[in-house]
C-alpha cells in the first residue's frame, strides 16, 4: 500500500508513466482508502494555495459514480498516444527516463499486439473489450441489416446496425468465455530476471499470457503462447532497437521483447517456467 | 503549481475516461468536488442543494466528455458546466440567478471577497480554516529537505527533474521527499476530512 500511496503522490504531479498510471488506477479502484487519500491530497494542495473549497467533510463521488453506472463506457478509439505520456513529460521534453519507459511501454505493447494478433490483444484491462470484425476472408459472411424507420429510437451511443456473423464465431466465443472467466490464474512465471526489474503487468489471453517487467527506466515483455499460436519462428529478430527472442518450451512458445542485450533476452526466455 | 501543469495532469485522466476507464472519472470528481461545491454555493445557498447540483454537474460533465478535446483546461470546462447547471437549477426553481457573475477563467481563485455570496456556513468556514491552519503548521514543521521539495512543487510548479537540479539530488529522491511531505500532512488532516 505504501508503494501505491507514493504513486498517488506522483500521479498528482503528472510524474508517472503509462504502466504506473494503469497500475495506480487499478489499485485505487480496488482500495477505497487510496481514493480517499487522493481526495485529501488535493484538499491539502488547494488549502496550501488558498483556493476556495466547501463541504470538506462530504464526498459526493460515490453518488456520482452510482448515477453513472448506467452510462456508457467510452470507446478506446478516442484514446491517443499523447495521453500515454506522463503529463510532466509532455511539458518537459528533457524528462529522460520516464519518457523512455513510456515509449518502451508503447513499443512493447505494439510488439505484443503483433505477436498475438489484434483480436486477442484487445482485452487490455484498462480499455473496454473491443471485438473486431473478421477480415476480408469472411466478408461474405457478414450481413448488415439496417433497422427500418419503425425501429425504436436508439440511444445516443448505440449503433443502428445489427451485425450477423456466421464464420469465425468460434474465436469470439473463445474470447468471450475467456473474458468472463474469473477463475483462471496465471500459469507462467520466470525464475530469473535482470536485477532491479519487477513484474508490472500480467495479462491472461485466450491462448497464452503476457508478462511485462520494468525497472522504472526500461521494460521488457515476455509472451507465452500455446504452440501454433505464435507469429514468429524460433530464433532472434531485431528492429528499431528492440530485440526479440523466440524459444520453444515444450508445447508452448516463449517470446521475449525489449531493448535488453541478446544474451539477457535469451536467458530470460530460458528461465520461463510453468507455475507449480 | 502552475495552471499549465494542472491542466496537463487533468488531461491524462480525461484521456483515460475517454479511452473507456470510467473509474478515472471518479478521481476527477474526488479532486474537484470541494471546489465545485464551493463554486455552486455562490449561486445555490443551501449546502445540501448545492451538493445535489454539484452531483448533477459532474454527471453532465461525464456525458459531455466525448466532446471535450482539451482546447481549454479541463477545470475551466468543468467550472463552466457547474455554473450553467447552477443557473439552470435556479431558473427551474423560479429563482433568479444573481446579476453578478463569475468569470470561469478566474473561478479557480475566487476568494471570499467576491460579490457573490460564499457558501460558508459557520461549520464549513471552521473546517476550512482549521484545515488551512493544520496544513501550514505541518508544512512549517517538516524537515527542510521535505519542506523545500514540496514547496517547489506546489508553489513554483516545478517538475521533479527541475527540483532535482535545484536540490542537487536524484529525481527518485525528490519523488520520495514530496511523498513523505504529503504523507506527513495527510496524517494530520485525515481526521478533519473524515466523512
Amino acid at each position: 500500500m505504501h508503494k501505491a500511496n507514493d504513486s498517488i503522490s506522483a500521479l498528482m504531479d503528472g510524474e508517472v508513466g503509462e504502466f504506473e498510471l494503469r497500475r495506480t488506477l487499478e489499485q485505487i479502484e480496488q482500495h477505497s482508502e487510496l481514493g480517499q487519500q487522493w481526495r485529501r491530497y488535493h484538499a491539502a494542495r488547494a488549502s496550501l494555495r488558498g483556493e476556495p473549497q466547501a463541504a470538506l467533510q462530504e464526498d459526493i463521488s460515490a453518488g456520482v459514480m452510482a448515477a453513472l453506472e448506467q452510462e456508457p463506457t467510452y470507446h478506446p478509439s478516442v484514446y491517443t498516444e499523447a495521453a500515454a505520456q506522463p503529463a510532466a513529460v509532455q511539458q518537459n521534453k528533457a524528462a529522460g527516463w520516464w519518457r523512455s519507459l513510456s515509449s518502451m511501454a508503447v513499443a512493447a505493447s505494439v510488439t505484443a499486439a503483433v505477436i498475438f494478433g489484434a483480436g486477442s490483444f484487445s482485452e487490455a484491462p484498462t480499455q473496454s473489450p473491443t471485438f473486431y470484425l473478421p477480415g476480408n476472408s469472411v466478408t461474405n459472411d457478414l450481413m448488415r441489416t439496417r433497422l427500418g424507420g419503425a425501429a425504436p429510437e436508439l440511444g445516443r451511443y448505440e449503433s443502428p446496425d445489427v451485425i450477423r456473423l456466421s464464420d469465425g464465431l468460434t474465436k469470439y466465443i473463445d474470447q468471450h468465455q475467456h473474458l468472463i472467466s474469473a477463475q483462471r490464474m496465471p500459469q507462467w512465471s520466470t525464475r530469473w530476471m535482470p536485477e532491479g526489474y519487477s513484474i508490472v503487468r500480467h495479462e491472461l489471453l485466450p491462448h497464452g499470457e503476457v508478462m511485462v517487467f520494468a525497472n522504472g527506466r526500461d521494460a521488457f515483455s515476455v509472451s507465452v503462447e500455446e504452440l501454433g499460436h505464435q507469429s514468429l519462428p524460433e530464433g532472434v529478430a531485431q528492429a528499431d532497437g528492440y530485440i526479440a527472442v523466440g524459444k520453444r518450451r515444450g508445447d508452448h512458445f516463449v517470446t521475449v521483447v525489449g531493448d535488453v542485450p541478446l544474451m539477457i533476452a535469451d536467458r530470460i526466455a530460458s528461465a520461463v517456467q510453468p507455475e507449480r | 503549481m502552475s495552471n499549465e501543469s494542472q491542466a496537463a495532469n487533468d488531461q491524462v485522466l480525461v484521456k483515460r475516461v475517454q479511452a473507456g476507464d470510467k473509474y478515472a472519472f471518479d478521481l476527477l470528481v474526488k479532486q474537484y468536488q470541494h471546489k465545485i461545491i464551493g463554486l455552486i454555493g455562490r449561486y445555490v445557498y443551501d449546502p445540501h442543494e448545492a451538493m445535489d447540483v454539484a452531483q448533477e454537474a459532474f454527471i453532465k460533465a461525464y456525458r459531455a466528455l466525448p466532446g471535450f478535446r482539451g482546447d481549454s483546461a479541463f477545470y475551466t470546462w468543468l467550472y463552466r458546466i457547474a455554473i450553467n447547471t447552477a443557473k439552470n437549477h435556479l431558473v427551474s426553481r423560479s429563482r433568479r440567478p444573481p446579476d453578478v457573475d463569475i468569470d470561469v477563467d478566474d473561478a479557480h481563485y475566487i476568494g471570499t471577497d467576491s460579490e457573490l455570496r460564499d457558501l460558508d456556513t459557520p461549520e464549513h468556514a471552521l473546517y476550512r480554516d482549521e484545515l488551512e491552519r493544520v496544513v501550514k503548521t505541518t508544512l512549517d514543521r517538516l524537515p527542510e529537505d521535505l519542506r523545500v521539495a514540496l514547496t517547489l512543487r506546489e508553489f513554483e510548479g516545478m517538475s521533479y527533474e527541475d527540483i532535482a537540479n535545484v536540490m542537487d539530488c536524484p529525481v527518485g529522491t525528490v519523488r520520495s521527499r514530496i511523498f513523505r511531505a504529503r504523507e506527513a500532512i495527510d496524517k494530520e488532516i485525515a481526521p478533519l476530512l473524515a466523512n
